[in-house]
């Protein structure tokens, strides 16, 4: 992960050393926190693109970034793990993803000539929007369903992105802080931690 | 804990630790049986190894690769299977309503689906067992079903924001709810041979491994007395092959232990891998499928979900998720589909929550993010409800393998009409009872949840893989005891039953056991 200091640190770091989390909680947040990563399976060039879409599907850029989802994908697909499922339809994911990439890449040059970390973010929005609604039928995508290939990277970037504590303190979730268990659970109430 | 030489022909081998395996593990164990349980997963800790982690606790889901085909493919993965002592168990919520009757002679009824070989009244004296074993807490008297021989042994549980909700939107509509029965611990509990568990302390992370021990898993339950019985637990042991001798009987399992072969000689084998590597495992082996049935009528229950948005603070990840329940629906009158549904109440912790948002809405950037920031404000509301068994819906070896060398399985699930008519029944319903409760904001999420069917039971050996004892047509020390071998799918949460039908199973094989030794 990028280890960049989001403005909610000191929140996060104060929740993380409380009483509130057990051992072992407290152990898998703070190596989540403090994971550096690096691209070993996807070459330099697909890596730097992954990141950028993964800004763009969870609304950060390299100013703001709380957490860079495309390290963890590429830590995945290096050991070539899977989660228990694909959608017959699709070749295994370490070829989806190359081949989703590649696709990306292809459609930018097609619709506006230019590589796609060069375009503006408008433009990127709008290929995006054509991958996840299917209207990218050429090349690359005669053969892969860009639909389902953006559902499964919208899905596993959302499920790293929001397994961030910082991103969770960022939605106002304490649920980690549970080694004493909750007693308020009735609607609007809310414990002490709570907010 | 007891251990076995491989060379030791046991009495008994059980592949999986899981709803169906574990009671048959306890169980003859507790008769004096030599009995070694193989488990492809770890033997986790509870206290030590559970944190409070959605993508830590992916270490109990079974994660080898599966194929899912056909017009609605099944998500499998994490809230679907588990991995390591205690299955599924592991990941289960503990929703435990007993099922009704008529889910047994849904064909006599309807004149679809299948019947099964055995009723309510064969299982009752089991759910009567099994609640008290477990520690179900629970409402006594219960409003749906047939009355009972005895209460629940602890009280419900509190119920949480998402159950508050739901009976605001029910009471106006006249639907009855009432706090479900969970196997929950409401307050510590204490039986011979597992020992002192410890009450929930609402920490709504019950669909992953719970900490403390409260929700009854089987590895703080029928495990614990198993070993005290003298079975031995043999982790990380992945069976690959079913051995016979020249009558056709099974003489010994064979299983990958680090990446070595290792083969335990055994007088009866109990498959209890669950309803994909259940059929798996004996389509590999070529083994038990006479009726051409093994891998077929694959079912999984209609799991409608409506979540909405609400003025009030929720805290979706506070108190047992599935808290409220109302069987008001079994039946309902003015349904154009046969069957029907219960409707309960979920909260539901964050990355279970954008997972889900994202795949069924198709959500991303600034949108999901200002959705995902009124996270504490969101409830949900589902459906269980009956799935059909369709020729349509089978599992299958495909041509590609996994890491361990051995084919990935394909799983083909479209729903059917039956499916989809219920599907919007309760959709309907769901909706009134969301907005009458205030949501806003709501979205949809069409899921089938529980895996079932694959290696039916019944009476004829043409049509079913197993007997009602669940033991093989074809070969006479081959069992099978998970959720695989339901006929039909049930209107209610399979767990309970999977664990009432393997107690049968063991007792049924314990009678013919004695009398073939005196
Ligand atoms: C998130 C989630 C929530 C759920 N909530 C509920 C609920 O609230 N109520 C309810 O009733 N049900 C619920 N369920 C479903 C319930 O957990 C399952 O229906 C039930 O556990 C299935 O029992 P089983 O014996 O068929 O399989 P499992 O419990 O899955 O057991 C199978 C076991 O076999 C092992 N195994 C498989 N293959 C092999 C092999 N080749 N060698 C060795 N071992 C092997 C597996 O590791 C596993 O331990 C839920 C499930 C999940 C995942
Ligand atoms: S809410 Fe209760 S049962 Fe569920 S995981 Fe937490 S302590 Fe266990």
């Amino acid at each position: 992960m990028d280890n960049k200091t989001h403005q909610n640190q000191p929140e996060v770091n104060a929740l993380l050393n409380s009483e509130f989390l057990t051992e072992p909680t407290r152990k898998v947040l703070q190596e989540r926190f403090e994971k550096v990563g690096t691209n070993r399976f996807f070459d330099d060039a697909s890596f730097s693109l992954l990141s950028v879409v993964c800004d763009l599907l969870m609304d950060q850029d390299s100013e703001n970034r709380m957490v860079n989802s495309a390290y963890a994908i590429d830590e995945r697909l290096l050991h070539d793990k899977s989660d228990g499922w694909r959608y017959d339809s699709m070749p295994p994911d370490p070829v989806m993803y190359q081949l989703g990439l590649n696709g990306i890449k292809e459609t930018a040059s097609q619709l506006f000539d230019k590589k796609f970390i060069d375009l503006h973010k408008e433009q990127q929005i709008e290929i995006l929007n054509a991958v996840q609604s299917g209207k990218v039928k050429d090349g690359i995508w005669k053969n892969l369903d860009s639909k389902i290939f953006f559902e499964e990277l919208l899905a596993e970037t959302a499920e790293i992105f929001f397994s961030h504590p910082t991103v969770q303190v960022s939605i106002n979730y304490v649920g980690m802080a549970d080694a004493k268990g909750w007693t308020k659970l009735k609607l609007n109430q809310s414990e002490n931690l709570e907010n | 804990m007891q251990e076995y030489s491989n060379k030791d022909s046991v009495d008994a081998v059980i592949i999986g630790t899981g709803a169906g395996g574990a009671p048959i593990i306890a169980r003859l164990a507790e008769a004096g049986l030599k009995v070694v349980a193989l488990e492809a997963g770890k033997f986790w800790n509870p206290k030590k190894d559970f944190a409070t982690d959605e993508r830590e606790q992916n270490k109990i889901i079974w994660n080898y690769e599966r194929l899912s085909a056909g017009d609605d493919p099944i998500p499998f993965g994490k809230n679907n299977s588990g991995f390591g002592v205690g299955g599924s168990t592991l990941a289960y919520t503990a929703y435990t309503p007993r099922p009704h009757p008529d889910d047994f002679t849904i064909n006599t009824d309807f004149g679809v689906g299948k019947d099964w070989p055995i009723s309510y009244e064969d299982l009752e004296p089991y759910f009567d067992e099994l609640e008290s074993f477990l520690g179900v807490s629970g409402p006594t008297p219960y409003p749906w079903g047939p009355d009972r021989n005895v209460g629940y042994p602890l009280p419900p549980n509190p119920i949480n924001g998402a159950a508050q909700l739901m009976e605001i939107g029910c009471e106006p509509l006249n639907i009855k709810t009432v706090p479900a029965a969970n196997a929950i611990l409401s307050a510590p509990y204490h039986q011979e041979h597992v020992g002192e568990r410890e009450a929930c302390i609402n920490r709504g992370f019950c669909q992953a491994g719970c900490s403390t021990g409260a929700k009854a898993s089987t590895d703080v339950t029928f495990i614990p007395q198993a070993i005290h019985f003298g079975a031995e637990i043999r982790t990380e042991c992945f069976v690959t092959r079913l051995n016979t001798n020249e009558s056709g009987q099974i003489s010994s399992v064979t299983y990958l232990k680090n990446g070595q072969e290792e083969t335990q000689f055994c007088k009866t084998v109990f498959i209890c891998a669950g309803a994909i590597e259940t059929p798996r495992l004996l389509l590999m082996n070529q083994l038990a499928n006479s009726s051409g049935q093994v891998g077929k009528n694959f079912m999984a229950n209609v799991s409608t979900q409506i979540w909405g948005e609400f003025e009030e603070l929720v805290h979706p990840y506070k108190g047992i998720p599935a808290s409220l329940i109302s069987e008001d629906l079994h039946r309902p009158k003015d349904a154009d589909f046969a069957s029907g549904y219960l409707l309960q109440s979920i909260g539901v912790m964050p990355i279970t929550y954008a997972s889900q948002l994202c795949r069924a809405t198709g959500m991303w950037g600034k949108e999901l993010r200002e959705k995902m920031a009124a996270y504490n404000h969101v409830a949900g509301i589902n459906i269980h409800g009956e799935c059909l068994p369709y020729e349509h819906n089978y599992v299958e070896l495909s041509d590609e393998n996994d890491e361990l060398g051995l084919p990935k399985p394909r799983i083909f699930f479209s729903n059917g009409t039956n499916e989809k008519r219920l599907a919007a029944h309760g959709e309907k319903i769901m909706e009134k009872i969301w907005d009458i409760a205030g949501a806003k904001n709501t979205f949809k999420v069409s899921r089938n949840a529980h895996i079932i069917g694959t290696c039916r039971m019944g009476d004829d050996a043409t049509e079913a893989v197993v007997n009602a004892q669940g033991k093989s047509f074809d070969i006479p020390n081959l069992y099978i005891s998970d959720n695989s071998l339901f006929p039909s799918s049930l209107t209610v949460n399979p767990t309970l039953t999977i664990m009432a039908v393997a107690l049968r199973i063991a007792d049924k094989f314990l009678q013919e056991y004695s009398t073939s030794k005196n």
